[in-house]
């Protein structure tokens, strides 16, 4: 497998881990679908439409999160928000990384780049 | 235009069950249509469908369960299975087919008879099991969880089974048993005496159409006894049971068919006699030797062999058990 094809795909496991937290952290305030995703890629978030689409449906089958439409304005959209279970589990996924943070920054900071 | 986002959602919709289509419908047309600007040109429509990538990689994304027939858990135990069902199966069906074919007369025939016999066995028992696995998938069926206690003695090398061997036996009494019977039914015999013009058949048919059963019976029971040495692969209590009860078997049967009194034709009865005279000259031992003496003997020829194989696997299985015992209170 030439280089670049690992380091995607090493990178793209070392990113899969964090999307749930992005997602979480960003729905501070219910956002529907495309919003949410311009919202995470101007924070720098690297994420595609075809990965947020469906993560957003499972974590909403996972009771994470509420969906509801609104049919008011002339397009319907599906609005999503944080339940209540998901701001307990968002808390409790929020300090496990930052705990991971600490340890990785002292193993990484150890070593000098070689 | 609308009509291309139709066909958009269309093919990533129909790749989801049922449940979930109208749903994701509703969502994907939201959130294209979101994409979109006010006025959206057929470019603009092109670019976010382009954007969104293959249809298919964002079902697979929707989709999220399991896509395999068979789960890596249940891998290993599907092959083990599939390699002794199918070994049985190929080897029972080749000998069948060439059982069907021996009639028929020409070698031609009963060699195509065993290659498509190993053949389709082979495919049916492969499909079978296959199927049973990936139905047992399909409906949720688990392994019970590990525990120390499913860990496998160490196999003893002297003690292992030799497949190979052991399907060569299956082969050896298949064709055994069904060359025999063919013999029997189509009226000629191996052992012929020929003496001056004579042919003397030393079997009297009438004993010979009686044994068909027996010889059936002791075939089926030794391919049942090599099928346990094939699962198991290793000499256990069970398999030694089995084995001791299949000579037991044989044994008697052979026995009590030495016993017979029509066992032998009455032209060769008199041949053996005539030629017994000879040697000795007298009757009443030449009668003794014929009806008794020469049953016993056989007999007790037949009950050392049994015996020497039934102690041979009693020896295996110590063996095996004795080797297991030291590991484990080491």
């Amino acid at each position: 497998m030439p280089e670049d094809e690992l380091l995607q795909g090493l990178i793209t496991d070392l990113r899969r881990g964090m999307l749930v937290l992005a997602v979480l952290a960003s729905l501070e305030q219910p956002k529907y679908g495309y919003a949410l995703l311009q919202d995470m890629q101007a924070k720098g978030i690297r994420i595609e439409a075809n990965t947020l689409y469906p993560l957003l449906r499972r974590l909403e089958a996972q009771g994470l999160l509420l969906s509801e439409w609104d049919t008011t304005e002339s397009r319907p959209r599906k609005y999503y928000s944080v339940s209540a279970r998901g701001r307990v589990l968002f808390d409790r996924l929020r300090a496990e990384w930052q705990q991971i943070t600490q340890t990785m920054q002292a193993l990484l900071g150890e070593d000098e780049p070689r | 235009m609308n009509e291309m986002i139709e066909r958009y959602i269309h093919d990533v919709t129909r790749r989801l069950p049922e449940a979930e289509r109208a749903e994701v419908q509703r969502e994907l047309a939201a959130n294209i249509n979101d994409m979109l600007p006010e006025s959206a040109s057929e470019q603009d429509v092109i670019n976010v469908l382009q954007s969104l990538g293959s249809p298919r990689l964002m079902a697979e994304q929707y989709r999220q369960n399991r896509r395999y027939l068979i789960s890596p858990a249940m891998f290993d135990l599907y092959l083990s299975v599939l390699r002794v069902v199918v070994l049985v199966a190929a080897v029972f069906f080749a000998c069948l087919g060439v059982l069907l074919a021996i009639p028929s007369g020409s070698l031609e025939d009963v060699i195509s008879a065993a290659f498509s016999g190993l053949f389709d066995g082979a495919l049916q028992a492969a499909f079978w099991v296959t199927l049973g696995f990936c139905l047992a998938e399909y409906y949720g069926v688990q392994r019970k969880p590990w525990t120390v206690d499913d860990l496998p003695q160490i196999p003893q090398a002297s003690v292992t089974i030799s497949r190979s061997s052991t399907i060569v036996g299956m082969i050896l009494t298949v064709f055994f048993t069904v060359f025999m019977i063919v013999m029997i039914v189509t009226n000629q015999w191996l052992l012929l005496l020929v003496r001056g013009s004579n042919v003397i058949n030393p079997f009297s048919q009438a004993a010979l159409y009686r044994i068909i059963p027996f010889l059936i019976i002791t075939g089926a029971l030794s391919l049942f006894v090599s099928v346990l040495k094939l699962y198991w692969a290793r000499w256990t209590w069970s398999l030694c049971l089995a084995n001791i009860l299949y000579d037991i078997v044989w044994i008697s049967i052979t026995i009590s068919i030495l016993h017979w009194p029509d066992l032998l034709s009455p032209e060769f009865n008199a041949f053996s006699r005539s030629l017994l005279s000879t040697v000795l000259n007298d009757p009443s031992l030449v009668q003794a030797l014929q009806s008794t003496w020469i049953i016993n003997g056989l007999s007790a020829l037949f009950i050392v062999v049994g015996l020497i194989d039934c102690a041979t696997s009693i020896a295996n299985t110590v063996k095996g058990s004795l080797g297991s015992a030291k590991s484990t209170s080491s």
